[in-house]
């Protein structure tokens, strides 16, 4: 009899124990969700993050989209860039005026602009933002975005307790001084990590303040569970009316067979597509007319080192160019999802010249230019790559059997992505594959060949052309967008005629959503960086 | 047996230590800068200046024996340091995950267990009949099929098909089903296989037939007197489970989109982030050994033959 009881009591306690570990794990993890079901009337959009999760959402700590779709819905700053009409736009400054010599820009502040915790934005606060971004104790990777500011980097040395060049005039005024002229310095104030923050709320918070942002954007911060979900709700006393949609929700999932799942039971209005899944929604009768498609702003290529032979050779530069089908290319390899590249500057770029025709297939041209260079036998040379299915080894792979046609050996050399930009800064290198460059203004992508950028300041194929040069000083003290156009392209000529790159395609972003999703826009600087308070939900079942 | 439990802990240091070491050593042979978890390498390169600032501020720069021992120093004092991917302190992002981790671990355990351990006695009772020989041929299946694609064929099905479920996600109960019954069907059979060979091990003793033949119910020789004798190399291979189930579910987040311990640990591999990655190992580790530990405290429960003290 005792042995029994002690027996049973043995069983009891075991199925006491593992009933304690499945309570505590339903009562920990229940504690830690978000609020019941949404209310009724509520409009909520569900979009996908396919990179992972944001990991901390203040302006200044990071340059990833993940984060930057999220924050571009919770923050505002002086100016915003209209991708589609390729202009900016007023957000929290109404009005902007350049002094004549590029140097001194003023500023007219929105009245009755709020942040989230309900204080009105001033000027005083835009010098805030600024130099906490430029401030090196909060270790912004960003900070040289506003390094063109004058005092900027005696404020940076901790030189000046101030930054000299942003002066407030009135509670809703400022002028910002430049050391010198820089044509992108507006553009580069409409970057996030120029966002207008709530100095009280960042002293509150601390390090927190990236758990918990709060800015003056149409959407303000709700709740964040970690590597799966991000909701912002709208912010109804936005000044420009409240956004269209009440509730965004942000899913986190990697995986793409599992969002394809998401998406065809409705779980997620709309979505990014990778390059596997391009052609399943293509040919798929249901989805193909809700694509959106775009050039995004990268130039897939093959950089070649300009100062080593082989490549010191224009002509040998131009034979790989005429020697290999792109477009063959972009819809086997790359089925479809890119445009063959017709020069540097991809179709969607400010100063894109739709005359310019690049460099047709045709290996026979090719192997005259590479007898003409001294190269009647052809030649071998490395190229250094990522594994990227579009711009590394297997593109590289997939240019092999063209180059062998004309008497070129390619070898791919895989290396991780860090590794390859070292190496490419250093100058050792023969060839290496990139995707490059992802800005707006032409004169950051012609940078990339000016002279006095050698190295890791872009010009990493050391090519060098004093025409190219004074085309591009030009452009920096240029005010006029027509004139500053008309370089760009004459620039653009030149360099696609001395091929420091085998220009190879642009990639093609393409968004799937369901029919009742409104608003996206074709955009270019990155297809997954939607205006999400423009987008709307109509006749969601 | 306190004495017990606190050696098995003690001897748990050296362990721990280990195991940072081979990590903190791994984590700085493979080639990367944990910068590059600042800025899309789509967007740029990181300003030099700012990027060497950061390092410097991060602890990078100093010579690599010191960066461990700053580590061990650290970490003793219970400050595991701060992500350098989230700006946030490690302890707590750990933390955040872990109900998503124990959530779907228990689940899939309860999964295993609810069906594996009937199953493996109804197949050792009837060896040979159909409902042994169906329920292995399953096991077998259960086993062999890869998580993700087993994964993917039930989203198809209950989510996309069928409707209903929740294909990936995290929030009411409803989404913890596919994940739960996908990491634990391959725990389920392995754990019904040995359900099975253990009681088969058991109903062919001699004290079974004397327990038969004393007239006892079929009900009562199975489950008082073979499935207790049975019991300990189930809860052995439930031990080991479990182990894997808390700690190594890092595909079935991934495919499920959950919030879990292991796509965080993966995740921070991939971009470096030392200071996650080093106290994901120490987590993982350390819920491992705990569960191993319970598992042996638990032996001496169920079978008071053996003893767990010198």
């Amino acid at each position: 009899m005792e042995a029994r009881w002690a027996g049973r009591r043995r069983g009891v306690w075991l199925v006491a124990l593992l009933a304690v570990v499945l309570g505590v794990a339903l009562v920990a993890t229940s504690c830690t969700r978000s609020a019941g079901p949404p209310q009724a009337q509520q409009t909520r959009l569900t979009r996908v993050d396919l990179y992972g999760d944001p990991e901390n959402l203040d302006p200044i700590l990071k340059d990833k989209i993940t984060a930057l779709v999220l924050n571009s819905a919770i923050f505002e700053q002086l100016l915003n860039y209209d991708v589609v009409q390729k202009k900016l736009t007023p957000e929290l400054a109404t009005d902007w005026t350049v002094s004549p010599d590029g140097l001194t820009y003023t500023f007219k502040l929105h009245q009755g602009a709020r942040f989230h915790n309900g204080r009105e934005i001033k000027a005083d606060d835009v010098k805030y933002s600024f130099e906490r971004l430029l401030n090196p104790d909060n270790m912004s990777p960003l900070s040289s975005t506003l390094a063109s500011i004058k005092g900027a980097n005696d404020f940076a040395e901790k030189k000046a307790t101030e930054v000299a060049g942003i002066k407030v005039t009135g509670p809703y005024s400022l002028t910002i001084e430049l050391a010198e002229p820089d044509p992108t310095f507006l553009l580069r104030l409409t970057n996030i990590c120029c966002s207008v923050v709530p100095k009280e709320e960042v002293q509150k918070l601390g390090a927190d303040f990236g758990m918990k942002p709060v800015g003056s954007g149409p959407y303000r911060f709700d709740s964040w569970v970690k590597d799966s979900k991000v909701v912002l709700v709208a912010n109804k006393d936005h000044w420009a009316g409240p956004p269209k949609t009440d509730v965004i929700e942000t899913l986190i999932v990697k995986e793409a067979a599992t969002r394809d799942a998401m998406f065809a039971a409705g779980q997620i209005d709309y979505m990014l597509l990778g390059d596997p899944q391009y052609l399943k929604y293509k040919n798929d009768p249901k989805w193909a007319n809700n694509l959106v498609e775009v050039p995004e702003l990268y130039t897939r290529h093959i950089a070649f080192n300009c100062q080593k032979p082989p490549f010191d050779n224009k002509l040998v530069r131009q034979a790989i160019n005429y020697a290999i089908d792109r477009k063959t290319l972009v819809e086997t390899l790359l089925q479809g999802k890119a445009y063959p590249a017709t020069g540097l500057f991809p179709p969607s770029l400010m100063g894109y010249d739709p005359d310019l025709k690049g460099y047709p297939y045709d290996p026979e041209k090719a192997k005259a230019l590479l007898k003409e260079a001294g190269y009647p036998k052809g030649f071998e040379f490395e190229v250094l790559c990522t594994s990227h299915p579009a711009w590394g080894s297997p593109a590289v792979e997939a240019i092999q059997p063209y180059l062998e046609a004309v008497g070129i050996k390619v070898n791919p050399v895989q290396v991780e992505w860090g590794v390859m930009i070292d190496r490419a800064n250093a100058g050792d290198f023969q060839a290496y594959m990139y995707s490059v460059c992802g800005a707006v203004h032409p004169y950051d992508w012609l940078l990339l060949f000016h002279s006095k950028s050698f190295g890791g300041a872009g010009n990493r194929v050391r090519y060098s052309n004093s025409e190219v040069d004074r085309l591009v000083d030009q452009m920096k003290t240029t005010t006029d967008e027509g004139e500053m156009i008309r370089l760009a392209r004459e620039a653009e000529k030149i360099i696609v005629d001395d091929a420091p790159w085998w220009f190879f395609n642009y990639n093609k972003a393409v968004i799937v959503h369901q029919p009742w999703v409104k608003g996206l826009i074709p955009n270019p600087v990155d297809m997954d960086y939607q205006p999400l308070d423009k987008l709307s939900v109509e006749g969601k079942p | 047996m306190t004495r017990y439990v606190w050696r098995r802990l003690l001897m748990l240091v050296p362990l721990l230590v280990g195991i940072t070491l081979v990590t903190f050593v791994l984590m700085n042979v493979i080639p990367g800068d944990p910068t590059i978890s600042l800025m899309d390498p789509k967007r740029g390169q990181l300003d030099p200046q700012a990027a060497e600032r950061i390092r410097e501020r991060w602890g990078l720069n100093d010579p690599t024996y010191l960066q461990y021992l700053k580590f061990l120093y650290n970490a003793v004092r219970g400050d595991l340091g701060f992500s350098f991917r989230f700006n946030q302190p490690v302890t707590r992002i750990i933390l955040e995950r872990f109900p998503a981790t124990l959530e779907l671990g228990a689940a899939a355990l309860a999964v295993a267990t609810t069906i594996g351990v009937p199953g493996g006695i109804a197949a050792a009772v009837r060896q040979g009949g159909w409902i042994d020989a169906s329920l292995m041929g399953f096991c077998v299946a259960g086993v062999s099929m890869p998580v993700f694609w087993l994964g993917l064929l039930l989203m198809y099905l209950f989510a996309v098909k069928l409707g209903g479920l929740p294909a990936g996600g995290y929030g009411s109960p409803a989404f913890l089903v596919l994940p739960s019954v996908t990491l634990g069907l391959s725990s389920m059979a392995m754990l019904s296989r040995m359900t099975r060979s253990a009681m088969l091990e058991v109903l062919r003793q001699d004290y079974i037939r004397t327990a038969r033949s004393k007239g006892l119910a079929e009900r009562v020789v199975i489950y008082k007197h073979a499935l207790r004798n049975a019991l300990v190399p189930m809860v052995t291979v439930m031990g080991v489970q479990a182990g894997w189930l808390l700690t190594g579910a890092v595909i079935t987040e991934n495919v499920f989109g959950w919030p879990g311990v292991g796509r965080l640990l993966v995740d921070c591999i991939g971009q470096r982030d030392l200071p996650v990655v080093q106290g994901c190992v120490l987590f993982t580790v350390g819920m491992f050994a705990l569960v191993n530990l319970a598992v042996d405290v638990l032996y001496a429960y169920i079978d008071p033959r053996i003893r767990v003290e010198r």
